[in-house]
């Protein structure tokens, strides 16, 4: 078991020698430590809390990132080649495969971690001091720190979300850019194709995946956005498709014939 | 003098064993589609040799080296490396090889060192010393702290020999290895194969469709063409198989006289050809000498592997 982690070393090596990556993560850290400035200019009296729910609104940031490096992970060695060389090894395909997933979800956990950090800091450094009386978000129930960690955690299931498809377009298509593209592509559209099937008048709406995403929408209200769900439905339907896009991502990377 | 007439004995026959093979296909077919690319190849690659695998361009010797790896399952049949299946036990079976397949691709964004760390972490075998052995033995010491991306292709190629060799594979798969390295290059390779079986016991199983450069380098060839296995035949070394020369004798005008003169012999596009051995090239050249007929020249015409292989092959090749 020890030395499956050196073949997750190795793909975060794999990651984190590229320039890319870095400069993936001077946008971030940029905006972690700006954007709450320009909160501070925007809005007289804004609490730390506030700030950060703000600066969720960035989740696409990371979560188009970490899309970027799956699409790559698997796509990138075939259109290098460099997976002739990887798979030559005392290693079943799969282990491999866990091992690349693994240092993508770590990568992502990184990212949020850095922009999160870095955002609470600066908005602590700022707005500690204030009162924080201004809701910028609107009318709402519980604490707003509450209601930032709760988010947070549901942007973190979403880009989980998010980043197994690109994950599994990388490994379905072999190719970089259809893998990107395919994903953010959805990830805009998703929106518009639930309010195409609109789950509050067709019930095959409410198994959509983009209709389950974005949990935080159960935060307000225990029917969701179309009052027609609820939280433990939505996690079941996400959870159905989560592990259909892993089950095809494994199945067809280790049946396939390489040839790159 | 000794004339020979027939055709040109075949040297070596079918090769003969000492200990297991090393490898085992066994009626191995492929088919990508509608088209047969592999057709049932059976075929046992003693141990301990340089192995020649000799076909024309797309006739499928890529195809059976990425079957011995893994990176594709056989449509049928199976492939058996040190006694165990590539298709069933493949973690056991590969951890004996070490391979290049078509052209090295490193990560170029990574220095050749932390291109060979990426493949040594994926063993438990493979120490820090070894590493800077086979760094060494390749000859990319002053250059393995750069990126890849600055490497020429012979270098790529000398780090693709590098990770193929980290953990003493018992089997050394290399296809078209001499690609890309300078007659150098191409020298210190052949030597070090030959070091490999010699010291180590290695296995190589080598591909390429450069003739010439299987003969200096193989004890054993098979030749392969259009996806089936044409010939296995062992390498003695030059003597057997220039035993025989066609040799060519220059007379001038007087060929057809020369020809009548010495009952055998044939005139192949203006020029008398005759098989024989070195004694009877030195007695033809007497005799035309005693008859008063000049010899203006004589010169061999070598019969190599690559004549041999065309003739085979029907001189075409891809199909």
């Amino acid at each position: 078991m020890f030395n499956f982690f050196r073949l997750v070393h190795n793909e975060n090596i794999k990651i984190y020698a590229r320039v890319r990556t870095w400069i993936m993560l001077g946008v971030l850290g940029l905006v972690g430590l700006l954007m709450p400035v320009l909160f501070g200019y925007v809005s007289e009296d804004i609490g730390v809390w506030s700030a950060m729910n703000t600066l969720l609104q960035f989740w696409f940031l990371p979560t188009v990132f970490t899309i970027a490096v799956a699409a790559d992970t698997v796509a990138g060695e075939f259109s290098r080649g460099t997976i002739k060389l990887l798979l030559i090894r005392p290693w079943s395909r799969i282990k491999i495969l866990l091992s690349k997933y693994i240092a993508v979800a770590l990568f992502m956990l990184a990212l949020y971690a850095l922009l999160v950090g870095l955002g609470l800091g600066m908005s602590v450094l700022l707005f500690g001091h204030s009162s924080g009386t201004t809701d910028i978000l609107g009318q709402l129930s519980g604490s707003l720190s509450d209601y930032f960690w709760w988010s947070l955690l549901y942007r973190l299931v979403d880009c989980l979300i998010y980043v197994t498809m690109a994950f599994m377009f990388s490994s379905v298509f072999r190719s970089n850019s259809l893998s990107v593209a395919l994903t953010i592509i959805l990830l805009f559209m998703g929106g518009l194709i639930t309010l195409l099937v609109n789950p509050a008048k067709y019930e095959l709406g409410r198994y959509l995946l983009f209709a389950n995403m974005d949990l935080s929408q159960y935060i307000s209200d225990e029917t969701g956005s179309y009052g027609v769900s609820s939280l433990g439905f939505s996690l079941s339907v996400l959870a159905a498709y989560y592990v259909s896009f892993l089950i095809l991502t494994f199945w067809v990377f280790r049946k396939r014939d390489v040839a790159a | 003098m000794e004339i020979i007439s027939d055709k040109m004995p075949v040297p070596g026959s079918k090769s003969k064993m000492t200990g297991d093979p090393v490898v085992r296909f066994d009626n191995v077919v492929k088919r990508i589609g509608r088209k047969t690319i592999i057709e049932g190849l059976t075929l046992d690659v003693p141990p301990g040799q340089v192995f020649g695998f000799l076909g024309p361009n797309g006739s499928g010797k890529t195809t059976t080296i990425r079957m011995m790896t893994g990176l594709m399952a056989p449509s049928s049949g199976d492939i058996v490396i040190d006694g165990r299946s590539i298709t069933r036990d493949f973690e056991q079976a590969i951890s004996q090889v070490g391979a290049i397949v078509e052209n090295p691709e490193m990560y170029s964004y990574l220095s050749g060192y932390r291109n060979l760390k990426q493949y040594a972490r994926m063993r438990s075998d493979v120490t820090k010393e070894r590493i800077d052995e086979v760094v060494q033995f390749t000859g990319l010491d002053r250059r393995i702290h750069d990126k890849v991306s600055t490497y020429s292709l012979g270098m790529r190629q000398r780090l693709g020999v590098a990770q193929a060799i980290l953990h003493r594979p018992k089997l050394l798969i290399l296809d078209e290895p001499t690609n890309g390295l300078d007659p150098q290059g191409i020298r210190e390779l052949r030597d070090y194969l030959r070091e490999l079986t010699r010291k180590e016991g290695t296995t190589v199983f080598v591909s390429s469709h450069l003739l010439s450069e299987m003969e200096l380098m193989c004890d054993t060839v098979a030749i392969i063409q259009a996806g089936k296995l044409i010939d296995v035949r062992e390498l003695h070394g030059e003597a057997d198989i220039h035993a025989t020369l066609e040799t060519i004798f220059d007379v001038g005008e007087r060929i057809e006289e020369a020809l009548a003169l010495l009952g055998g012999g044939e005139i192949r596009s203006g020029q008398l050809v005759v098989r024989t051995n070195r004694e009877g090239i030195a007695e033809i050249n007497n005799l035309f000498v005693q008859a008063g007929i000049a010899v203006y020249g004589i010169r061999a015409l070598t019969r190599t592997l690559e004549d041999q292989f065309l003739e085979m092959t029907g001189g075409g090749g891809i199909v």
